[in-house]
């Protein structure tokens, strides 16, 4: 038994350290997939190097977002105690979004100031929902998950279609159509905005990483963790907000994405346990290949048109959840 | 002839176990060993690894016109009781009473109203969750959780009060855990998913968790909810032999009287609000505090062996 176990976990690390490898694998190959095809000899002889360059880039800034999401949904999933949370549940992907738009229409979002603005107002909006959602779904200094989970539905719908009015009446003053808000788009505007995206994505995963046993112990069940000795209160803001900053900072540069942030940690669950600590970081590879893989997929399939990256990641993402939630119940009623 | 309920409350229908005598008791060789064990004195008052006790005369736990309930709703009011070291306490009163409330207060689940609780000394309030969790641990009502771990991470969960934030668990914490998973015998359910365990065998891996947190009290909210006889006479006696061979101090939330009898030392019964009545089984388990209390009609007769006072229920039929 002890044997079989410790074997498990050997394996367990393997397959995370797989992930790693895979990732950098896919980066790389996928780089060489779009309109402009590029061959091995293209980068010695420094032919199409802008091309290679800002295909990179959208690759970079898919792996991020794809793990920045994932980890944000198994942080969401965790403390609420249900495998169907996830940013978009709680309304945080929208009121991110809004925030975003909201500054659009102020006209403070002109090419310099965007750097700043950007995230800051799609942070400032996620955190504002959270709270809103929090304190909607409050009774007596307690916050049950049912509650939280009925709020953040409602609030994210209510949320979304003030996006959708918005964007559609200041139509003139939107450089993104409804279509980019509610699917998502990974193209890169601006290089220096991918390098600060990048660090929180990692900065938020690794804060969530320090709290992977209070994940294990949250998931269990808030009584059981105050009496194990966790402040849950405490704890479950701090990994909210964590869990909200991750999201908002990506929907600010790429949209509203769905699927991602409940595919990823969920295969991953099955796959593994549900031990935080592998978990998180399996998380991050795994949602990055996943989005790298979904989008290379969008900017290939139909040359030279793009599909929107959330149709692609429902596509990959619904039928995959569907087969893995069968394959879960055969284990179970074995 | 049946006896009517009338006749039978006539009757002397209970001795106190303190003067027993043991002509009356039907004689086997399981009900002396049985004996044998209730007449040992209650294990050690005091704890002797623990100097700083000797200020607080032994008190493991008093608490002190204590108001408790959730936001505005106020369910226990006013509320005193204190608690010796090595006793092995019930909670019991009607659905609603606030048996589960009071044991979450005591945890600082919920935050009480009014109020002292003092443990060993220091009041809980100034407690942190961490320190506190290494004195006082829970084992609550079942619930299915989604996500599921394998047994052996679950013990280990009991090590997080121990554990800094970057400290991964020592071989201390292993042994500390191993040693728990010998007293109470789930060896075999180490490496198997919790999932995959019956009702008894989770509640088991639960109370060993409990035990890893090296607790000097254990509180438990009704920890054969949902077990058959079998099983809850394991659970208990498990608890029993923690209580008097490791000096753990108990307090149990239970529905049913008659195990609250056999088991516990003392009782606490509560009623619309209040402690009703506090004291040993043979105290508190009168017919007219029960029927006044639970709305029903009882009889209460002495069990042949354990001699505690067992309450029987009386269906409308037979009144």
């Amino acid at each position: 038994m002890e044997k079989t176990w410790l074997k498990n976990k050997k394996k367990k690390f393997l397959f995370v350290f797989f992930l790693a490898v895979i990732l950098m694998i896919t980066v790389m190959a996928c780089a060489f997939f779009g309109a402009v095809p590029i061959t091995l000899r293209d980068i010695f002889t420094h032919t199409n190097r802008t091309i290679f360059n800002l295909r990179l880039q959208r690759i970079i800034l898919a792996a991020v977002v794809g793990g920045a999401l994932s980890v944000s949904g198994l942080i969401f999933q965790a403390i609420l105690r249900n495998p169907l949370a996830d940013p978009y549940i709680l309304g945080v992907s929208s009121g991110g979004g809004l925030g975003v738009v909201i500054v659009m229409v102020l006209g403070l979002s002109v090419l310099k100031l965007a750097i700043l603005t950007l995230p800051l107002s799609a942070f400032l909006g996620s955190v504002l929902t959270i709270l809103l959602v929090y304190r909607l779904a409050r009774i007596g200094g307690r916050v049950p998950v049912q509650n939280l989970l009925l709020s953040g539905v409602i609030v994210g719908t209510i949320f979304t279609n003030i996006l959708v009015f918005i964007v559609w009446f200041f139509e003139d003053r939107m450089t993104r159509g409804v279509i980019w808000w509610l699917l998502g788009n990974l193209d890169v505007i601006e290089p220096k905005l991918l390098l600060s995206i990048s660090l929180l994505g990692i900065f938020g995963t690794a804060a969530g990483f320090l709290f992977s046993r209070e994940l294990d112990i949250l998931s269990l069940g808030e009584e059981e963790a105050t009496s194990l000795g966790i402040e849950v209160e405490k704890t479950k803001r701090t990994l909210l907000f964590i869990a909200s900053l991750l999201t908002a900072v990506m929907v600010s540069v790429c949209g509203i994405i769905g699927f991602v942030g409940l595919i990823v940690p969920h295969t991953l669950r099955l796959i593994l346990s549900n031990e935080h600590r592998l978990l998180i970081l399996a998380c991050f590879l795994g949602g990055a290949i996943f989005l790298v893989i979904s989008d290379t997929f969008c900017r290939t399939i139909i040359l030279p048109a793009e599909i929107p990256i959330g149709v692609i990641t429902a596509l990959i993402g619904g039928p995959l959840f569907i087969f893995l939630l069968q394959r879960k119940k055969k284990i179970l009623f074995k | 002839m049946r006896p009517s309920v009338a006749q039978l409350r006539s009757l002397p229908a209970l001795r106190s176990s303190r003067h027993k005598t043991s002509g009356h008791r039907a004689r086997s060789g399981l009900s002396d060993a049985l004996l044998e064990t209730q007449t040992q004195p209650p294990a050690m008052m005091v704890d002797r690894n623990d100097n700083r006790e000797s200020l607080n005369m032994g008190d493991l736990l008093e608490v002190k016109n204590l108001s408790c309930g959730y936001g505005e709703k106020v369910i226990l009011k006013d509320i005193s009781f204190q608690m010796q070291k090595g006793e092995f306490l019930g909670i019991i009163g009607p659905n609603g009473v606030g048996k589960s409330t009071l044991l979450k207060t005591m945890l600082k689940i919920i935050p009480f109203l009014k109020g002292r609780i003092i443990f060993r000394g220091s009041d809980i309030s100034g407690l942190s969750q961490k320190s506190l969790a290494r004195n006082i641990a829970y084992v609550p009502q079942q619930t299915q959780a989604w996500f599921s771990f394998a047994v052996l991470e679950i013990l280990l969960m009991g090590r997080y009060p121990f554990l800094g934030r970057l400290e991964s668990e020592s071989k201390s914490d292993w042994e500390a855990m191993q040693k728990k998973v010998g007293l109470t015998r789930i060896e075999n359910l180490l490496y198997a998913n919790l999932d995959e365990l019956s009702l008894g065998e989770r509640q088991m891996v639960f109370i060993t968790r409990a035990l890893v947190q090296e607790p000097s009290l254990l509180l438990l909210d009704e920890p054969s909810a949902h077990l058959d006889i079998g099983h809850e006479i394991k659970i208990f006696d498990l608890l029993q032999k923690l209580n008097r061979e490791n000096n753990l101090s108990v307090i149990t939330v239970l529905h049913d009287l008659n195990l609250a009898s056999q088991y516990c030392n003392r009782l606490v019964l509560l009623s619309e609000g209040k402690i009703k009545k506090i004291g040993t089984p043979q105290e508190v388990l009168d017919y007219k505090t029960i029927e006044e209390v639970y709305q029903t009609v009882v009889v209460v007769k002495e069990n042949p062996v354990s001699q505690k006072p067992h309450v029987f229920t009386i269906p409308e039929q037979f009144r």
